[in-house]
């Protein structure tokens, strides 16, 4: 089959979305498709959402491929009679985000009829779709709960290449992923600073402006621990990878975020343990706490403090990350599945 | 702290280009070419392919206005390229035209553009006003040959620079020998005629074989050549590869007598041209084939012949007969392309200034 496959996100930052999508069309293309992969820009600031939702539905791909496949916000306004939609992300301003410091807001007017918009338009889109797949049970819910819309389960997988297996436990944390507000780098270095154990901690960020990097370098250089903190801004995905592989757990606390995030999935399949919160959203209803990883209140004292617990026992740290790889294991589908799916 | 490869000193590029879905040609090359010499020189670079409709009607209207939808602000530079590509706003936008929509410029009402009836006349007239409003929003216009540059100023009144576009790759380009066979490397299609070289292979009286290679974007003419081999009994003249990989390419392009490039009304020289300069070996073209002249002089370098098969026929036999002007012709063909400054550095340097 020729294979049209639509993603859409950050013109420069680090997105989840385009590794998963390297993948899946990787597989296709093993199994014979031809595959033709596309990615347009998308801009989350509230104002340019009507304007670019209207440009994806502008776009009319269905003389030039047998299937189309759409990735990414908004990526299902796309025209195309054969359209599967992989939901793998929102618009999260107006849904998990919703009258939340990180998101729209209801005493906003112009928030409040994006949001009447963003809903229509994503009732209306999907509906088209011979398939929709969200890639969490979080974004499954939401789908259901706002729009009324049922979706097949379908979560992403850890691309084979960024697959590395250590079993090296060295000395320090790793927090890997885009430093938006949300990823709350603030108390997760605040965190940090009120361990007692020796531990170090890396963060590897991804930045798509000097204003980002400066703000992250600020908040690291104000610890009282800024000496054993190390910020590595957009480093190569394998660099990362490989941090993860041979960290002594991952540490990531983000607000409420919809889907497991890349490295979360590198971290359960190089068998380390994840720290987060209880108030991280996917993430939190994924890690059950002491059984297979870490799941803390959401403030500095309770992190410091598992911290210190991960850092003090290091057999304990090394079963719950088993446990964590073994669940993830038995839940992620195999590429070939993922590309059966969504092509059936 | 630890290591910081944000590059604050450089600067985030977007290069925005149409295509249409499963063609890769030349422009899509030159696209991921230059994106590979900015990547390497440290900037951020993305890379924004948008899709252009199959059919030239109102859906191209949509796509216009697609273009103007979508926000770019997030990059320091745009640097776009097609049509209506190049009409994304943004404040630093550089115009880097591969061509304009040819079926309402100098196609037009002719074989290969959009007939003149009133729906299509409406079509042009949108079009040429976009190209004239939105094209003058941009802080530079390069142009890839003088063809290009020529037209923007006859229908548009828009001027331009030519900034010539370099190979990736130049050197794979390698010599062996002045074979005895004629190689036509490129996409099958209507426009590039591969059917006229075909056809002049009735009419050789030498023994000069002729190589076909290219995937092929209309399937019916990639048939019609095949049929065309079959009905003219041409089957031990004429060889159609297919696709075949860069490096097949350049080592069958070392071994042959010359190239064979004859498109309609081509934009630039085509890569075509400078790969088989870059491996001495001449170029046959035809005289209406536009852009290809722009480094091929007749006789010099190269033959520029009457758009006939038997006009081609008998220049097929001269290069095979008096192999000595074959090589004369590739080795200035050579010399000529490295007295030019055609490189990556220059490209760069200009696009971003």
């Amino acid at each position: 089959m020729k294979i049209a496959v639509l993603r859409t996100g950050p013109l420069f930052a680090h997105d989840d979305a385009a590794l998963y999508v390297a993948q899946l069309c990787s597989v296709l293309s093993e199994a014979g498709h031809s595959i033709e992969s596309t990615s347009l820009p998308f801009s989350s600031a509230i104002a340019d959402i009507v304007e670019q939702s209207v440009a994806y539905r502008l776009f009319d791909l269905t003389h030039g491929s047998d299937l189309c496949i759409a990735v990414g916000p908004f990526a299902h306004a796309f025209n195309h009679s054969n359209k599967r939609i992989w939901l793998l992300s929102q618009y999260s301003p107006v849904y998990e985000l919703w009258d939340t410091c990180y998101g729209a807001s209801s005493t906003r007017p112009n928030d409040v009829s994006t949001r009447d918009y963003v809903y229509a338009v994503d009732r209306a889109w999907l509906s088209e779709a011979r398939l929709v797949c969200s890639g969490s049970q979080t974004i499954a819910q939401a789908v259901l709960n706002n729009l009324g819309t049922e979706t097949q389960l379908l979560p992403p997988a850890l691309p084979d290449q960024y697959r590395y297996a250590t079993n090296e436990y060295e000395g320090f944390f790793v927090a890997a992923g885009p430093l938006l507000d949300t990823a709350r780098i603030s108390l997760l270095v605040d965190g940090f600073s009120r361990t007692v154990r020796p531990a170090r901690l890396v963060i590897m960020g991804f930045v798509s402006s000097p204003s980002e990097r400066d703000a992250a370098q600020q908040i690291v250089l104000e610890s009282p621990k800024a000496e054993f903190i190390t910020l590595e801004i957009n480093p190569t995905y394998d660099r990362v990878f490989k941090h993860v592989s041979s960290a002594l757990a991952l540490v990531s606390v983000p607000y409420r975020c919809s889907t497991l995030d890349i490295f979360t999935v590198a971290a359960s399949w190089s068998r380390k343990t994840v720290l987060t919160t209880i108030d991280s959203g996917e993430l939190a209803r994924l890690v059950d706490h002491q059984v297979d990883g870490y799941c803390v209140e959401a403030n500095a004292v309770a992190l410091a403090q598992a911290m210190d617990e991960i850092s003090g026992d290091m057999q304990s740290a090394k079963r719950l990350g088993d446990r964590f790889g073994e669940k993830l294991n038995g839940m992620l589908p195999t590429w070939a599945t993922i590309a059966q799916e969504l092509t059936k | 702290m630890g290591n910081d490869r944000s590059g604050a000193d450089k600067i985030r590029i977007a290069l925005v280009n149409n295509y249409q879905p499963f063609v890769y040609g030349g422009a899509e090359f030159l696209v991921d070419s230059l994106r590979t010499q900015l990547l390497s020189r440290g900037h951020q670079v993305s890379l924004t392919r948008i899709p252009f409709p199959a059919t030239l009607d109102h859906k191209l209207i949509n796509n216009i206005l697609s273009c103007r939808c979508i926000s770019f602000d997030e990059a320091d530079k745009v640097i776009a390229f097609k049509f209506p590509a190049y009409f994304v706003p943004h404040d630093n936008r550089t115009v880097w035209m591969f061509h304009q929509l040819r079926q309402v410029y100098e196609l037009w009402d002719g074989p290969y553009g959009l007939r003149d009836d009133p729906k299509n006349a409406a079509l042009r007239q949108l079009v040429i006003g976009s190209d004239n409003h939105f094209l003058r929003q941009s802080k530079h216009i390069f142009v890839n040959s003088n063809e290009v540059a020529g037209r923007l100023k006859t229908y548009n009144d828009i001027d331009s620079e030519v900034l010539y576009p370099p190979l990736l790759d130049r050197d794979r380009c390698h010599f062996k020998e002045y074979g005895d066979f004629l190689f036509y490397p490129s996409r099958m299609t209507t426009f590039k005629r591969q059917h006229l070289a075909v056809e002049s292979m009735q009419y050789v009286s030498s023994k000069v074989r002729l190589v076909l290679a290219g995937k092929s974007d209309e399937p019916e003419y990639e048939e019609k050549l095949r049929n065309l081999i079959a009905a003219k009994k041409l089957g031990d003249k004429v060889t159609m590869l297919g696709w075949i990989d860069q490096q097949e390419k350049f080592d069958l392009m070392a071994g042959a007598l010359a190239c064979v490039y004859l498109p309609y009304q081509e934009d630039s020289y085509g890569f075509v041209s400078m790969e088989a300069f870059y491996s001495r070996k001449c170029v046959v073209t035809l005289q209406d084939s536009g852009g290809t002249k722009e480094l091929l002089v007749d006789g010099v370098n190269g033959l520029v012949v009457y758009p006939s098969p038997r006009a081609l026929a008998e220049k097929f036999d001269l290069l095979y007969e008096n192999r000595r002007l074959a090589r004369d012709l590739g080795e200035q063909a050579f010399a000529d392309l490295n007295s030019r400054d055609i490189s990556w550095d220059t490209v760069v340097e200009k696009l971003l200034k």
